[in-house]
């Protein structure tokens, strides 16, 4: 899987997530999505986010790819937390 | 002593300050020192582009990218230059390497989604997902709504691109182009006062932009209001866009100011970027209408070989000499005019589709007369479209929302010549008289065929292409399938290669792969391999199958099917000259199995009327394979 199919998998599990809120009609405290949308995904790494991020406002991917939660916008918007190696185009 | 840093920062803030050689020359200060130095080469880079120097720009930053791989700004850079200078593959890769190292990176997003639409839709729906990316991250960019507005509407999501725009003009009231677009979309909706006012605001704000003029003159020949459509279409064309050359004349040509049209078309078809295309049909008709017939033989003649605006416009004038051979009764003289001729041109392909069916019809000496209108009191709905707008499937798919409109309004449906008015059994009545034009009208056609709209519906009016319907309901299809049922007599010529397929086979697999156009105008491409893929898996599990491949480029196709020992028409039955694509058309009618080529409205048609079939699939472009074809909803 390239780089750029990495992004596009965080950028739908934030689009899940969007979607969950969206299909609730409520507001949803990030606890209830980590439970029911960033945990059950294999995307996710599960160990590193629970470590790192408490509030839960930051998901660590497996990838070098990650969600973090803009307050002011109430959107999930993807972050890169691993190095990558554009050296090889076939990477991208 | 000043390190480097300070060098390229003062450097810098000279650059942005806009005194761009002072900036160059210190970049080039440090390089001198660091011939490696990545943000010198990038800045310089940039200089070069500003200077035009594209070509050395791109050099400079690529080397910049040798050296720090992961700047992502320097890559940014590289892709505009890329895409100013043509290189669009080149550009987007760029751009999505640079959101692989920053993936919320709304530059990146917005680029990625303004460059990856195809012109003909291919790559659409990527792009509306970036620009909808880039929105979500920075929602207070109105170029960001405008842009992802444009897309929306030319995927049909009108409401969506109207919310679009008015998000952007929200954020930023004197942006010209939404306005302009809003009011297309409001136009496109119906919504006319909305519409001229959102233009005229766009006008207030640029009086001398043409494509206003141009638009809010489509606004005023929507309404029939052709004399004001005329006044602002001049004006277009006045201050420089020549597209309103032709709409000038076919404004005239509507008002039935045939002198003064002609007098236009006298002046315009000399002159660079004229639609000479459009103007030669207005021509013909203008001298058809004028009973100077001879006289339009003579000036079609001679201008085969006159240039125009430009270039020579030969197909066009076969085509008109086609046409007058056609009334004239000599088909076989109007089918050889056209016969070594290749073109995309849809009034060469209605020509000389009509003449070779006419050519069987006298070769068979059957009758056909055209009916007229049985019933002058009732309202009227025509398309003077129907003939020369879209080829085959097109016209057909036009024709089914005009009857279900005309049906469902109580309207005579009146038609020109049209390819499936002559290939299928219609009986509609010829045009009685000419009906004021009507453009834009397919959301409200639509509208109304589907309940959605309700109120007074128009009538008595000249439906101008596109008309297609947005989804096709199930409650229609049988009455639709009943329209649509070739007539017996070129039976002679559709059914022998169906026969032969079921001679050899007990599933006829009929798929279909278009290219031809499709390469040019930017239509997403079906590419054999997924065919070859699912058919690997589908085969073993037919009884006795056959494949049959119809194609517009059989030699580029066949051999990926090879191990299938794929059918074509050359194969499987007498051709039928000038309409082997009806003999394809057929089959896939009659197939047990259909698969369409991607966003092709021949196959995505015959699959709609096929009665037959267990299964129809089409091209998935997201994933790359095989999905279903619902066909009715």
């Amino acid at each position: 899987m390239g780089y750029y199919d990495m992004v596009e998998s965080c950028w739908q599990l934030s689009d899940a997530a969007l979607n969950y809120v969206k299909n609730a009609g409520r507001a949803v405290e990030t606890p209830e999505l980590w439970e029911k949308v960033f945990a059950p995904s294999p995307l996710v790494d599960q160990e590193r986010t629970l470590r790192e991020s408490p509030q839960r406002d930051k998901i660590f991917l497996k990838s070098p790819y990650g969600l973090q939660y803009r307050p002011d916008q109430k959107d999930w918007v993807p972050f890169r937390h691993g190095p990558v190696d554009l050296s090889n185009e076939n990477n991208i | 002593m000043k390190t480097t840093s300070d060098l390229l920062a003062a450097a810098l803030d000279d650059h942005r300050a806009g005194h761009v050689d002072r900036a160059a020359v210190a970049y080039r200060r440090v390089l001198d020192a660091e011939p490696d130095n990545a943000e010198a080469l990038h800045l310089l880079g940039l200089t070069e582009r500003q200077a035009g120097r594209v070509d050395t720009a791109v050099a400079l930053m690529t080397r910049a990218l040798q050296h720090a791989p992961s700047m992502v700004e320097a890559r940014l850079n590289l892709a505009n230059t890329l895409s100013v200078r043509g290189d669009r593959d080149g550009a987007l890769a760029l751009w999505r390497s640079a959101l692989a190292l920053d993936p919320s990176n709304v530059a990146a997003w917005h680029a990625l989604g303004a460059a990856s639409a195809g012109a003909g839709g291919a790559g659409r729906a990527g792009a509306i997902r970036a620009l909808r990316r880039a929105a979500r991250l920075e929602p207070g960019r109105a170029e960001i709504h405008h842009d992802l507005g444009v897309l929306l509407r030319q995927d049909d999501l009108n409401e969506e691109a109207i919310a679009c725009q008015r998000r952007a003009l929200s954020l930023q009231p004197g942006m010209l182009s939404a306005w302009m677009s809003l009011g297309n979309a409001l136009l496109e909706e119906g919504e006319i006062e909305q519409a001229e006012a959102a233009l005229k605001r766009a006008l207030c704000l640029s009086p001398d932009r043409p494509e206003i003029w141009f638009n809010l003159a489509n606004l005023y020949y929507r309404q029939a209001d052709l004399e004001s459509a005329l006044t602002c279409y001049r004006r277009s064309a006045q201050l420089g866009l020549p597209a309103a050359r032709a709409r000038i004349v076919a404004t005239l040509v509507d008002q039935g100011r045939d002198a003064e049209a002609e007098a236009a078309l006298a002046a315009y078809l000399p002159l660079d970027g004229t639609d000479v295309s459009s103007c030669l049909e207005y021509l013909y008709l203008l001298l058809v209408r004028g009973g100077r017939q001879v006289e339009a033989r003579s000036i079609f003649t001679r201008l085969e070989t006159i240039p125009l605006a430009g270039r020579i416009y030969p197909v066009e004038c076969r085509t008109a000499l086609s046409a007058l051979d056609l009334a004239d009764g000599d088909s076989a003289g109007a089918v050889a005019r056209l016969e070594n001729l290749r073109s995309d041109n849809c009034w060469m392909f209605t020509v000389r589709s009509l003449a070779a069916l006419e050519r069987t019809r006298r070769q068979q000496g059957w009758h056909w007369q055209r009916a007229t209108n049985p019933d002058p009191t009732r309202p009227r709905l025509t398309s003077t479209t129907l003939g020369n707008r879209g080829r085959f499937a097109h016209n057909v798919l036009e024709y089914v929302l005009l009857r279900l409109y005309a049906e469902q309004q109580g309207c005579v449906l009146e038609t020109p010549d049209w390819v499936g008015g002559a290939y299928f059994e219609l009986d509609d009545p010829v045009p009685s008289g000419p009906l004021p034009p009507w453009p834009f009208c397919r959301r409200i056609l639509n509208g109304f065929v589907t309940g959605e709209r309700q109120g007074e519906a128009p009538v008595d009016r000249d439906a101008l292409s596109p008309l297609f319907l947005y989804e096709y309901p199930l409650a229609v299809r049988d009455r639709v399938r009943s329209w649509m049922r070739p007539r017996p007599q070129w039976a002679p010529w559709i059914d022998p290669p169906v026969d032969a397929l079921r001679a050899v086979g007990n599933t006829v697999v009929a798929i279909h792969i278009r290219r031809g156009d499709f390469l040019h105008y930017g239509y997403p491409i079906t590419e054999t391999q997924s065919y070859v893929d699912w058919l690997r898996d589908l085969w073993p599990t037919l009884d006795k199958p056959v494949l049959y491949l119809a194609s517009d480029d059989i030699p580029a196709v066949r051999s990926a099917f090879r191990e299938f020992r794929p059918v074509t028409l050359h194969d499987a039955g007498p051709a039928w000259p000038g309409l082997e694509f009806l003999q394809d058309f057929h089959v896939l009618t009659q197939a047990d199995i259909v698969g369409i080529s991607a966003a092709s409205g021949f196959s995505q048609l015959a699959a709609r009327l096929n009665e037959r079939a267990s299964l129809c699939v089409e091209p998935d472009m997201a994933t790359g394979g095989i999905k279903p074809f619902v066909g009715w909803v």
